[in-house]
């Protein structure tokens, strides 16, 4: 029995390997179970492999035509071909046409109609499909999405921060709906949120960047809501947040980096949750884009808004509107 | 995976599993495929059902099948039953949704399908949704779905029915859970929610309030008496405290003639989002233009010495026009606006809520003499930029005090109190980090609140002692300590300095006048001598 390896520098190579092979493991049922994740799947990829600096190994073209063959006639996305449209898997699909600077080719127009129609006029609050589930999650994906398509105009985004605001708590932090606890995935979207339609001001950034500071743990990990266990994407959930208001150095960047690297799978590659478990692609891109946040060497640099590689959003001429 | 051990099995066991899963996975996708083939061709019998139940039993994170379950059942099932028939089917819907639920108690998809189920059926029993929810939260605590869902139940059960019982019932329900682990954070939370509401609704009096509150600081008293490391409810007991909701305002406006600078003083600590507008009008035409230029803070950085140039947080900010946009220019007058979403507060308990607007006039003749001009409130041009969004403050903060019916003096009493007992347990405690930034928050505010002459520089002092120390005792937030310790050295003195000027603008004048080369170094003489502590 040999002892759990904790990588500590970055495996980049066997990183990128990971991520193309992601495609081939059709002999595995979980690849089956996760295909109503196969979108986000490509967004998470392609995000974390351009941050690598492999953009490349996806091939651009067979990228571009599975994003434009999951658009349905009311303008949104779906998690998979066939599969039904929803406002998650519309931003993601936004997000990698705009790395892949291909929005020309879907309907945009079809997309900002869509999104639009998920608004609530009465409430400000989006729905994430036609069932009508609310969570300021779609906040944040209707507002980002629309900032990449520079069709804020669309919706009412008075009304869009009213009720992210009728989400914050005690503790400075947001939570799902009004009344819900704070949590650092919920703050990073209404925060993300609020940067984007210029409205930082409303948040107790003092109070609510003491909360995200208090997430470390002493592994250097950190949580999502008090007393719950560390996990790698809370280092990008709660660094990002801290990161649009100007406190990243509240926390221990060298005891994160660390906690971080640790999570990597020596063998074949992919971050897991914490270290010792299972890799996958979803906290494989939120520990390389932790790690970009960090300063870490060899990494593009990430937008901590938009969870995009800098240069893409410098790209399509949107302001950085954080780091206050 | 979250939670999920790697293990690297033999190439065997492998091997093994595939041609295991092989199966498995020809099954599943056939089953996929034909739910697939039944929604296209929108076929809503009990045979599409029964199939949905299949791939939902084992994967209920499928939302298409979901979607597509609740189509059967609305367009097919539905379409010509008795409400008795509709009532039986969604109840055993809902005892579906149980067991699957057990398998996978995180699972958003699982809840959103439970509230459909109860939101369709014709006789929802509410009662048994909360007994249900009970039990989840008997089983994980903080299980935030299970939390979410008993307000639901809650706010279900509220419009049916007798809503005075349930904030009341609610409330006891933290306290039960809070008395069953004082750590549940999730718990306190709610709390946080409920005794506003609480309040409002029995309609107390002011002695009764206070009471009431009283109990919550007894409560929180115990809790971190019995675990003073746990930050639940330390954070509860920050709210429970709460802060003075103070407005910011301008001190002072000035026109530096000879450096062609804007200085405005606040009187508090700013940070600038986006930069304030300058304007001018020229003597040659009516027309107003906008001056481009750069803005720059006197704030602070580690150590308490000051910071120029920075674009992070400050009482002073400096306009320099870039020279191309004021050589040949000769405007007479000059105006400024500070709209309140460009700025954000240092200091989360201050908040500015409207425009400030202010201009000068310049004349030719007074040229020399008058270095410093005063810019006073007057009619400055409307507005160029996008409209202001305007969201009540009421959405904003979030503090207990709000429904505290207490005075200053009371306040003051009330910090005076809490100051004891966390000095008590301090004495047991003497290392806790929470009890030691507890204590310096309420200096902090018992100092600012508290602005007679009696509170000398002591409470800095000291304050600035339990920030040395907690940047020891807490390495990993270590930064955030030298940023408060920096703050209230620099805020302290900016006070001081502000507070002694019977005059601010001559007392800004003065300093101008002795102001040889560097202008901004005389702002760093005056407000940042080196700190020391009494001895």
């Amino acid at each position: 029995m040999t002892s759990i390896e904790k990588p500590n520098n970055l495996l980049v190579d066997l990183h990128v390997k990971y991520i193309q092979s992601l495609d081939t493991k059709k002999d595995d049922l979980e690849y089956w179970f996760t295909e109503h994740l196969r979108l986000s799947g490509v967004y998470w990829g392609l995000t974390a492999l351009d941050l690598l600096k492999n953009v490349n190994t996806l091939n651009r073209e067979d990228v571009v035509k599975y994003v434009v063959s999951c658009q349905h006639d009311n303008g949104g996305f779906s998690g998979h071909i066939g599969h039904d449209p929803h406002l998650t898997h519309t931003l993601y699909a936004v997000q990698i046409l705009v790395i892949e600077d291909a929005l020309d080719s879907v309907n945009t127009e079809k997309i900002v109609e869509y999104v639009k129609s998920r608004q609530d006029p009465q409430t400000g609050a989006f729905t994430g499909d036609e069932w009508e589930e609310i969570d300021t999650r779609f906040s944040y994906c209707a507002i980002s999405c629309l900032s990449l398509l520079k069709r804020l105009d669309a919706i009412d985004v008075k009304k869009a921060i009213e009720f992210i605001m009728l989400c914050k708590n005690f503790d400075g932090g947001f939570g799902n709906t009004p009344g819900a606890e704070s949590h650092a995935g919920q703050i990073f979207c209404c925060v993300g949120a609020l940067a984007i339609v210029n409205s930082l001001h409303l948040i107790d950034a003092d109070l609510l960047s003491w909360w995200l500071c208090e997430r470390q743990l002493k592994n250097g990990g950190l949580n999502g809501r008090p007393e719950k266990l560390e996990d790698i994407c809370y280092s990008w959930w709660v660094l990002s947040a801290l990161s649009i208001l100007g406190r990243l150095h509240w926390i221990n960047k060298e005891k994160l980096i660390e906690f971080i690297l640790a999570a990597q799978d020596p063998e074949s590659g992919g971050f897991a949750d914490r270290p010792g478990d299972m890799v996958d692609i979803f906290h494989t891109l939120f520990g390389i884009a932790g790690l970009s946040l960090l300063g870490y060497p060899d990494l593009k640099s990430v937008d901590p808004v938009y969870c995009l590689p800098k240069y893409v959003v410098q790209r399509i001429g949107l302001a950085e509107k954080y780091h206050i | 995976m979250h939670g999920v051990k790697r293990v690297k099995p033999s190439a065997e066991v492998e091997k093994l599993r595939k041609e295991r899963e092989a199966i498995k996975i020809k099954e599943y996708n056939n089953l996929v495929a034909s739910c697939f083939a039944k929604k296209t061709n929108f076929e809503y019998d009990e045979g599409a059902f029964d199939i949905t139940t299949k791939i939902l039993s084992q994967n209920p994170d499928f939302y298409t099948v979901w979607n597509f379950r609740r189509l059967i059942l609305l367009n097919g099932t539905f379409k010509d039953c008795s409400l008795e028939e509709k009532q039986d089917r969604l109840g055993s819907e809902l005892l579906f949704l149980q067991e699957i639920f057990k398998l996978n108690p995180k699972s958003y998809w699982i809840f959103n399908h439970r509230r459909w189920c109860l939101e369709t059926i014709p006789d929802p029993d509410w009662h048994n949704e909360l007994a249900l929810v009970d039990k989840m939260l008997d089983m994980d605590s903080r299980n935030f779905h299970g939390w979410d869902y008993r307000r639901y139940v809650i706010s279900k059960l509220t419009m049916h029915g007798d809503l005075k019982s349930l904030i009341q019932n609610e409330f006891d329900f933290t306290t039960t859970k809070i008395n069953q682990n004082f750590s549940n954070y999730s718990a306190w939370h709610q709390r946080s929610k409920l005794l506003p509401k609480l309040i409002k609704e029995k309609n107390l009096n002011d002695q009764e309030i206070k009471e009431i509150i009283n109990r919550e600081f007894e409560l929180v008293k115990s809790a971190f008496y019995t675990d003073p490391d746990d930050q639940s409810s330390w954070l509860y007991h920050r709210w429970l405290i709460g802060r003075e909701i103070r407005h910011i305002s301008i001190l002072g406006a000035y026109f530096n003639r000879k450096r062609c600078q804007i200085i405005l003083v606040f009187d508090d600590e700013i940070g600038m989002l986006s930069p304030f507008q300058v304007f001018c009008k020229s003597e040659k035409s009516s027309t107003i233009n906008n001056i481009n230029g750069d803005w720059q803070s006197l704030g602070v950085v580690e150590g308490g010495s000051v910071n120029i140039g920075d674009k992070i947080h400050g009482f002073f900010w400096i306009f320099t026009p870039s020279s191309q946009d004021i050589e040949n220019e000769d405007f007479t007058e000059l105006f400024f606006t500070v709209k309140p979403e460009w700025i954000v507060s240092s200091n989360s308990e201050t908040i500015l809520d409207k425009i400030i607007q202010r201009g000068c006039t310049i004349k030719k003749s007074e040229n020399e003499k008058d270095i410093l001009i005063s810019m006073t409130s007057k009619t400055v041009i409307e507005d160029v930029s996008e409209q202001t969004i305007n969201i009540s403050s009421d959405l904003i903060h979030h503090e207990s005090q709000e429904t505290l019916p207490i005075d200053k003096s009371e306040r003051i009493a009330l910090l005076q109190r809490e100051i004891s007992t966390i000095r008590e347990l301090l004495e047991l405690e003497p290392d806790s980090k929470w009890c030691l930034q507890t204590l310096a928050n309420l200096l902090r505010e018992f100092k600012r609140i508290n602005n007679s002459k009696e509170v000398k520089n002591f409470e800095v002092d000291e304050i600035v002692t339990i920030y040395d120390k907690l940047i020891v005792i807490d390495k990993m937030r270590a930064k955030r300590f030298e940023d408060l310790r920096s703050k209230i050295i620099f805020e302290n003195s900016i006070r001081r300095f502000i507070q002694s000027a019977d005059d601010l603008t001559s007392e800004m004048q003065q300093i101008l006048s002795e102001s040889s080369d560097n202008f901004l170094n005389i702002f760093k003489k005056l407000f940042c001598k080196p700190y020391h502590l009494a001895e």
